[in-house]
């Protein structure tokens, strides 16, 4: 008589599958929580030839519709800016400045931070558009 | 009393990886939208002042309502780029000066930085109308 030996069917741990995935997710929300960026509600300006500005440091200035400045999506007075360019040019010159405007205010609002950086002879500047 | 421990099962766990990844999926495409497009500018220092032949220059004028006037007309901004064009194949060396008014919209100013970037003017500059605009 021909005796059929059982074979049992492998099975692949998932236990450990699951600590790795947690362990990435771990880091990686850290990395998001690093990156993590004050968004200003304006409407973004578009263009079309407009291409990646981001650097490896970059300081943003927003202009909302009104006028209202912020520095890193945090409110500032036109005096905080000045002083935090002035910082900037002083520390670390290979900052670029971002200047993101929303679409609709007028240009004078723009003019005081095109002004201030150039007081400071500030040379790495762009104009942010929207992103397609 | 004999108590068996639980077994946590395979199917169990592979659900939780499964969310894990998603989760991480997730993590990964906000953490890849803290990137800004724009234009790259080279800012002349303030007042500075630069000696330029006057048939090597285009000037341009942006009013309240963000309307490109050129030589007192006003004209769209494929006129301008058509401008722009014709004088470059002129002169190499051209050199553009846009005027804005403080009332004009910062889109209107986008664009036509825009435009001369697409038409590689090397020599663009703009600056703030000083005196108040008569409406």
């Amino acid at each position: 008589m021909k005796l059929r030996r059982e074979r049992n069917m492998p099975i692949v741990p998932m236990n450990a599958m699951s600590d790795v995935a947690f362990l990435l997710l771990v880091f990686i929300m850290l990395v998001a929580l690093i990156n993590y960026r004050r968004e200003v509600q304006i409407e973004y300006p578009e263009a079309e030839s407009a291409k990646r500005t981001s650097a490896e440091k970059n300081l943003e200035i927003w202009v909302d519709r009104t006028g209202n400045l912020y520095l890193d999506g945090i409110p500032a007075g036109a005096d905080t800016i000045k002083t935090a360019i002035g910082g900037v040019y002083g520390s670390a010159p290979d900052t670029r400045v971002h200047i993101i405007a929303d679409k609709n205010t007028p240009y004078k609002n723009v003019n005081t931070v095109v002004e201030t950086l150039q007081g400071f002879e500030y040379r790495l500047v762009s104009f942010v558009v929207k992103d397609d | 009393m004999k108590l068996r421990r639980r077994r946590r099962s395979f199917t169990e766990s592979s659900v939780l990886s499964d969310l894990a990844f998603l989760l991480i999926i997730y993590f990964i495409v906000i953490a890849g939208f803290n990137v800004n497009r724009g234009f790259l500018l080279d800012l002349p220092q303030k007042d500075s002042i630069k000696m330029v032949q006057k048939d090597e220059l285009l000037r341009f004028r942006l009013d309240r309502d963000g309307r490109i006037l050129f030589g007192g007309a006003e004209i769209d901004y494929a006129g301008a780029e058509a401008a722009i064009i014709s004088a470059l194949a002129a002169a190499p060396n051209l050199a553009v000066v846009l005027a804005v008014s403080p009332e004009a919209p910062w889109q209107s100013v986008v664009s036509f930085v825009d435009l001369a970037q697409k038409n590689a003017v090397e020599s663009f500059s703009f600056s703030m109308e000083k005196s108040a605009e008569s409406p």
